[in-house]
C-alpha cells in the first residue's frame, strides 16, 4: 500500500512537470520555442544609427570606420549599456560635469544628427524613468572599467545638460577598442581628431565639431567616389526590367501593375489607385500609397520602427543605402510624419548640394512618411555611390587644415570677428554637387543657416 | 721647455675636463627653457598657459613648460598675432649613461601664417623620451624676428604605461597585498 501510494505520487509529480514544461514552451515567456507568440520586431533592430562614432583617448579621438565589425558589435553593447539604464531609471543630471571636460575621459563617443527620445534609441518604452530624456550624443566613460563600472553620459541638443548614471556591466567590446586606440602602433597610421570644444578654435565653433588632424605632410587620405545613374546606364527592357525589380514589391499583383512611360523619361508604375511608384530619370524613385482608413495612433517609437521595417524589407532602396543611412530629421504635418536620413560611407557624410537637391527634388537622400499605423510615400535617390575603380582615382588627399579652413571662413564671410560669431557646423563630408561623376572628400562649413566649401 | 711642455699639457687636460661636453657640441641638448607659465581666467575657469618671454605667443596645449604623456602625438594649439610666421622644431632626446641628452630626431613642421582668428595650431609626432619644442616666432610688423620659446614634453615609454595600468588593478581590487 506504501509503496502504491509513493508510485501515484511520482507519476503525479512527473505528468504536472510535464504539463508544466508544455505550458512554457508553447505560452511561455522568455522562450525561444515559443512560437505561437509573436516576437518583438524591433528585437535585433537599431532604431537610430549614429551618424559617427568616436574613441576618445584623452586629448585626440579617433573616427570608427563605418565599415568595420567593431561598428555593428559597439551599435549593440551600447544597445545593451542603454537598456540597462533605462531598466534600473536611475539617470540623473550631472550639474558639475561639462561637456568640455567629459570628453577628456577616454571613452566611446556616439553622435546622432538629431536628439531623439532614449526610447527611440533602444527601440523600447522609457519603464522607470520619470521623463523621457531627448538624445543626441551618448558617451560611455571607461575611466573606472577596472572596478566593473561604467559612467553612462547622455547628452541632449544643450550640450550643458548632461544626464548620467552609472551601471555594473562588462562591455568588453568597448574596453578592447580603448585598449587598440590607445596603442600607438596602431594609431601611428590612423588620422587623429581634434575636438574643437578643446581647441584653439574653441570660441569660432557652436558646440563641438571633430576636426582631423591633417597636415601637409599627413594629409586626410579618402576613397574618390563615383555617382551615377544604374537605371539609365540600361535602354528598353533592361531598363524595365531593372525597374520592376526595384518596384514589383510595391503592389498586390506586380503582373497586373499598368507602366505609363512618359516623355520626360519618367516611368509611372499603378495599381488599381492603391499605389503609385514614380520614376524619375534624374535619379529617383517615389511612392504613394493610398493611407489606411482606420486609425490606429502609434507611439514614436512604433512609427520609427515601422519607418524602419519598411526601409529594411523595400527591395527599391539600393541596399549599400540601408547600410549607411542615419536619421537627421523627423517633421510632423498633422496626422504625417516624416523621416529624413542622411547618408554616409566609412565614417564621413555624404552632403547632397542645393543643386543636387533641386535636381533630385528631394530635400535629404531618403524620406519616408507615415500616417496613422501605414508608410504612406517616400522618396529616396537611386544613384550608385561606390568607389571609384579607374586607375589612379582610387585615393584623395585633403591637405587644407582645420585652422585655415575657419581663417578663410572668417576673413571672407564673418563682417566682425570681435563679434564672435560662431560656425554651427565644421567638418569634413563626401561632397556631391552632380549626379554624375566624381564625388571627393572636403571642407564644409554651416554658418546663419548658409553651407560654405571652403 | 719639458716644464712648458708639461704646463701644456695639464692645461690641455683641465680644459677637456672643463668644456668635455662640448666635444658633443651638435649632438647635445641643454634643458633650458625660457617660457612662463601664467594663469589666465578662460570661461568663468583658471586656466594655465605658457607664455613667451616677451608674451608675444601664448601657448594653450601643452599648459606647462614640462610635460609628461603616454601619447604618440600632440596638437599643440597657441595665439599670436595676426601675419606672425611660425616654425616648430621637434628634438628628441635621450640621456647617455652620463647623463647626457643626445639628440636622436629632428623634426621641423611650417606652420601656416597666422590667420584673422590670431590662433595657430601644429600637428606633432613625439618619440618616446623627451622632446624639446623649439618655437620660432616671426612678425615683421611688430618687429619680431626669430624669437624662440623652448618648452618640453616627455613620451613616457610604453613599458611604463603597462606597469601603471597593471599596478592600478592591483590598486583596486582586494588583495592581500593592499
Amino acid at each position: 500500500m506504501r509503496n502504491f501510494v509513493v508510485k501515484i505520487t511520482v507519476l503525479a509529480m512527473l505528468i504536472v512537470l510535464c504539463l508544466w514544461q508544455i505550458i512554457t514552451l508553447w505560452f511561455g515567456d522568455m522562450s525561444s520555442h515559443n512560437f505561437l507568440v509573436k516576437r518583438d520586431s524591433t528585437h535585433g533592430r537599431v532604431l537610430a544609427a549614429p551618424k559617427a562614432i568616436w574613441v576618445n583617448i584623452g586629448k585626440l579621438a579617433y573616427k570608427i570606420d563605418g565599415s568595420r565589425n567593431e561598428y555593428s558589435t559597439l551599435i549593440n553593447e551600447q544597445k545593451h549599456v542603454i537598456e540597462g539604464a533605462v531598466k534600473n531609471g536611475k539617470i540623473k543630471t550631472d550639474e558639475t560635469l561639462t561637456y568640455e571636460s567629459l570628453l577628456g575621459m577616454p571613452g566611446i563617443l556616439y553622435e546622432y544628427d538629431l536628439e531623439i527620445g532614449i526610447q527611440e534609441l533602444v527601440g523600447t518604452g522609457i519603464d522607470k524613468l520619470a521623463e523621457d530624456i531627448g538624445v543626441r550624443q551618448v558617451f560611455i566613460d571607461m575611466s573606472s572599467y577596472n572596478d566593473a563600472k561604467v559612467n553612462l553620459y547622455l547628452v541632449g541638443n544643450e550640450i550643458s545638460s548632461i544626464y548620467k548614471t552609472t551601471l555594473y556591466k562588462k562591455i568588453d567590446a568597448h574596453q578592447k577598442i580603448l585598449e587598440k586606440f590607445n596603442n600607438p602602433e596602431i594609431t601611428g597610421g590612423l588620422m587623429g581628431y581634434q575636438p574643437s570644444i578643446t581647441s584653439d578654435k574653441k570660441q569660432y565653433i557652436r558646440d563641438n565639431s571633430f576636426l582631423p588632424l591633417n597636415t601637409k605632410e599627413r594629409p586626410l587620405e579618402y576613397e574618390i567616389l563615383t555617382i551615377h545613374n544604374p537605371i539609365e546606364e540600361k535602354e528598353g527592357e533592361d531598363k524595365l526590367e531593372l525597374l520592376e525589380s526595384y518596384v514589383n514589391s510595391f503592389f498586390a499583383n506586380p503582373l497586373l501593375k499598368q507602366v505609363d512611360m512618359r516623355e520626360d523619361g519618367s516611368i509611372i508604375f499603378s495599381e488599381n489607385m492603391r499605389a503609385i511608384v514614380k520614376y524619375e530619370p534624374a535619379g529617383t524613385l517615389e511612392f504613394n500609397i493610398t493611407s489606411a482608413n482606420r486609425e490606429t495612433k502609434l507611439n514614436a517609437v512604433q512609427r520609427l520602427n515601422k519607418v524602419m521595417e519598411f526601409i529594411e524589407s523595400c527591395s527599391g532602396i539600393p541596399d549599400f543605402l540601408k547600410e549607411g543611412i542615419y536619421l537627421t530629421q523627423i517633421m510632423q504635418q498633422g496626422e504625417e510624419y516624416t523621416y529624413k536620413f542622411s547618408y554616409k560611407y566609412k565614417g564621413f557624410g555624404v552632403h547632397l548640394t542645393k543643386k543636387v537637391k533641386e535636381e533630385l527634388g528631394i530635400d535629404q537622400i531618403l524620406e519616408i512618411t507615415i500616417k496613422n499605423n501605414q508608410v504612406v510615400s517616400g522618396k529616396w535617390s537611386v544613384l550608385d555611390i561606390e568607389p571609384a575603380e579607374e586607375p589612379g582615382l582610387l585615393k584623395g588627399k585633403l591637405l587644407k587644415e582645420y585652422g585655415a579652413v575657419i581663417d578663410q571662413v572668417f576673413e571672407r564671410y564673418v563682417q566682425d570677428k570681435n563679434e564672435i560669431d560662431q560656425l554651427d557646423i565644421v567638418q569634413c563630408r563626401y561632397i556631391i554637387d552632380m549626379t554624375k561623376g566624381k564625388s571627393h572628400l572636403n571642407w564644409i562649413v554651416l554658418y546663419k543657416n548658409n553651407w560654405y566649401y571652403p | 721647455m719639458k716644464r712648458l711642455k708639461n704646463l701644456m699639457l695639464f692645461l690641455a687636460f683641465i680644459g677637456i675636463g672643463l668644456f668635455g661636453s662640448t666635444v658633443y657640441a651638435t649632438d647635445v641638448i641643454t634643458t633650458t627653457s625660457n617660457v612662463k607659465v601664467e594663469t589666465v581666467t578662460k570661461d568663468d575657469k583658471k586656466v594655465e598657459i605658457i607664455v613667451s618671454e616677451d608674451k608675444y605667443v601664448r601657448i594653450t596645449q601643452p599648459t606647462k613648460v614640462n610635460t609628461s604623456t603616454f601619447e604618440s602625438k600632440m596638437n599643440v594649439m597657441g595665439e599670436t598675432s595676426q601675419g606672425t610666421e611660425i616654425t616648430i622644431e621637434v628634438y628628441n632626446t635621450s640621456l647617455d649613461k652620463k647623463g647626457i641628452s643626445l639628440v636622436k630626431n629632428v623634426t621641423v613642421y611650417t606652420v601656416k601664417t597666422v590667420g584673422i582668428t590670431e590662433t595657430f595650431n601644429q600637428f606633432i609626432e613625439l618619440l618616446e623620451g623627451e622632446n624639446k619644442i623649439v618655437l620660432i616666432y616671426t612678425n615683421e610688423k611688430d618687429k619680431k624676428n626669430k624669437e624662440k620659446m623652448i618648452f618640453y614634453v616627455t613620451r613616457e615609454s610604453e613599458e611604463k604605461k603597462e606597469f601603471i595600468k597593471t599596478y592600478n588593478v592591483f590598486q583596486d581590487s582586494k588583495t592581500p597585498f593592499k
